[in-house]
């Protein structure tokens, strides 16, 4: 770092001496940082309206109406901002028992989520909910460890999606948890659940090979658990080139992300904001422009709240 | 003069070329949660898209059907908003089938709300309860399943009961009592269930092979039954702790 500055300072006394020199270094300075806002929800589950004010945990919290509020503050400040969600949008509220998931696609497509992935209650409906409420999302949906080659869904899911925003290229992967036990066998139907570790890796691979700046893996895997169940903690200690996993379904509320060594010992971080919609995650990333070869051993600097306060 | 032209010439082309194997890259981060609360502004055009639906909804939904007499919660090993559910799935069991049911089992993720405030109970506290479209079903078993099962219960920390009683030690159901009655591993059993356990759902999968009895009745719609049933009668809707499921001093 320190050589860098110190090549830039180099190069603006340069400028200054040059005179016309400062046009190719202003727009290099320009060029050189950028930032990236991520904004994420998980197992919102049908929350279209704020829980009741007589309720006893979340009395007034939540509401679509007025996540859309925040959401949209924040894309007025921010340079470049993706929403996402780590799947469980249905089951939960009368909203889906009715209407099938139509609502809940529609209130995600005009807030415009970048992406989701699939949790274990999206097959509720069955396939063909699932596969209708996939069609009609302006946004794709992601996962790689859910063979669906056998059903109506198939063709529908991306295994890996590229947002362009702004000067980033984002890779998005995504995976969920295994069906068999916790989902009725009638509803994911012909569905095969397959590793997601091998399937994660193979995806984050192909992500940067195609040059990806961030790569994010939506989870509906779960946080943690106390036997050897897959989760986004071994997902984190067991492939490598994931920068961030945004969690579901264990309803996890985090105060803040929590970061894991990957298996060649950079860091991950994991994020999951509880359910219901009643708080949507947010971090703001800074990239700058570098060398990939020497800041590869170095590690993202974590700000946390009270490092900027100080 | 010319001089000056080269040497720009030669730092351009050095930034062009050092530009050109450079990539973005995450150099810092912050993190903050967005709280929505309950004074966090609306959106009108989100608000106005989902209040036809939300009005359809209410004239179901809203309607009044019974009095809870006590704040009631789900917690683990046992709860009174457990014992509820447990209760509401023996009793309406044993009418669906027409027979009596030895004791009700349900999973602990089935319940979908942490609490029942007290007081007016409608339509859409059932479907929150229990969105799902489980169905009432009976399984029987034979002591020592019950007993397996009972231990399953154990290591996951305790499920919604009716009619049973155990304790937990070291992850194993000691103690178990069905109706007050020591479990006879040589005795069958017939359990109340909703479909989704029955079927081997929420790991309990040796359940799977266990024929079913079907009753075609929807648990949510036996709460509103038992809901409706009860106020009929007068009564209100309470619930206390029995020690059903407790951990072993």
């Amino acid at each position: 770092m320190q050589n860098r500055r110190t090549f830039l300072k180099t190069m603006s006394v340069a400028g200054v001496v040059a005179g016309t020199v400062s046009s190719p270094l202003q727009l290099m300075a320009n060029e050189v940082k950028t930032t990236l806002t991520i904004l994420h929800t998980n197992d919102v589950h049908s929350h279209i309206e704020p829980f009741a004010d007589d309720d006893k945990k979340y009395p007034g919290l939540g509401g679509a109406a007025q996540r859309a509020t925040i959401i949209n503050s924040i894309r007025q400040k921010e340079e470049v901002v993706l929403l996402l969600d780590a799947g469980d949008i249905f089951q939960g509220t009368p909203y889906f028992n009715f209407f099938h998931g139509d609502l809940e696609i529609d209130l995600m497509n005009k807030m415009q989520y970048d992406a989701a992935t699939i949790g274990n209650h999206d097959f509720d409906g069955g396939l063909e909910t699932l596969s209708k409420q996939i069609s009609r999302a302006q946004f794709p949906f992601v996962n790689c460890n859910y063979d669906f080659s056998d059903t109506i869904v198939n063709g529908k899911v991306h295994k890996h999606f590229i947002l362009k925003k702004g000067k980033l290229k984002i890779g998005i992967t995504g995976c969920g948890v295994e069906l068999n036990g916790l989902v009725p066998d009638k509803l994911y139907g012909n569905t095969k659940y397959l590793d997601p570790i091998q399937c994660v890796q193979q995806q984050v691979d192909i992500l940067k090979e195609k040059k990806c700046h961030f790569i994010i893996c939506l989870s509906h895997l779960g946080y943690k658990y106390t036997d050897a169940k897959i989760s986004d903690i071994v997902l984190a200690q067991q492939t490598n080139g994931i920068d961030l996993i945004i969690g579901g379904h264990t309803h996890t509320f985090l105060d803040a992300p929590i970061s894991e060594k990957n298996n060649i010992g950079k860091d991950v971080l994991i994020n999951q904001v509880g359910w219901a919609g009643i708080q949507i995650g947010k971090l703001n990333y800074l990239f700058e422009k570098s060398f990939r070869k020497k800041l590869s051993n170095s590690q993202t600097v974590i700000v946390d709240k009270k490092s900027i306060e100080k | 003069m010319l001089k000056v032209y080269s040497k720009i010439f030669f730092i351009g082309s050095i930034i062009v070329m050092l530009s050109a194997c450079k990539t973005y890259l995450p150099i810092a981060h912050t993190n903050s949660l967005e709280k929505v609360i309950k004074f966090t502004p609306e959106n009108e055009s989100i608000k106005s898209y989902y209040q036809p639906y939300k009005d359809s909804l209410d004239k179901i939904m809203k309607i009044p059907i019974a009095d809870l007499t006590d704040d009631i919660t789900k917690k683990m090993p046992e709860s009174t908003l457990g014992n509820l559910m447990a209760d509401m799935l023996k009793i309406k069991t044993q009418e669906a089938i027409g027979k009596n049911v030895d004791f009700s089992v349900m999973n602990y993720g089935g319940i979908r709300m942490a609490s029942l405030t007290k007081g007016i109970l409608n339509i859409e506290h059932a479907y929150l309860l229990m969105p799902f479209d489980n169905y009432l079903t009976a399984q029987t078993l034979s002591g020592q399943q019950v007993q397996d099962f009972c231990d399953s219960i154990a290591v996951k920390g305790g499920w919604p009961v009716s009619g049973l009683s155990f304790q937990i030690k070291d992850k194993k159901a000691i103690d178990v009592k069905v109706n007050n009655v020591p479990l006879n591993s040589t005795k069958l059993y017939l359990m109340a269930t909703n479909d989704y356990v029955a079927n081997g759902g929420d790991g309990m999968t040796f359940l799977k092979t266990i024929p079913t009895i079907q009753t075609g009745k929807l648990f949510r719609d036996a709460i509103i039954e038992y809901w409706k049933e009860q106020s009929a009668k007068g009564n209100k809707i309470s619930s206390l702790l029995e020690n059903r499921i407790s951990y072993a001093k």
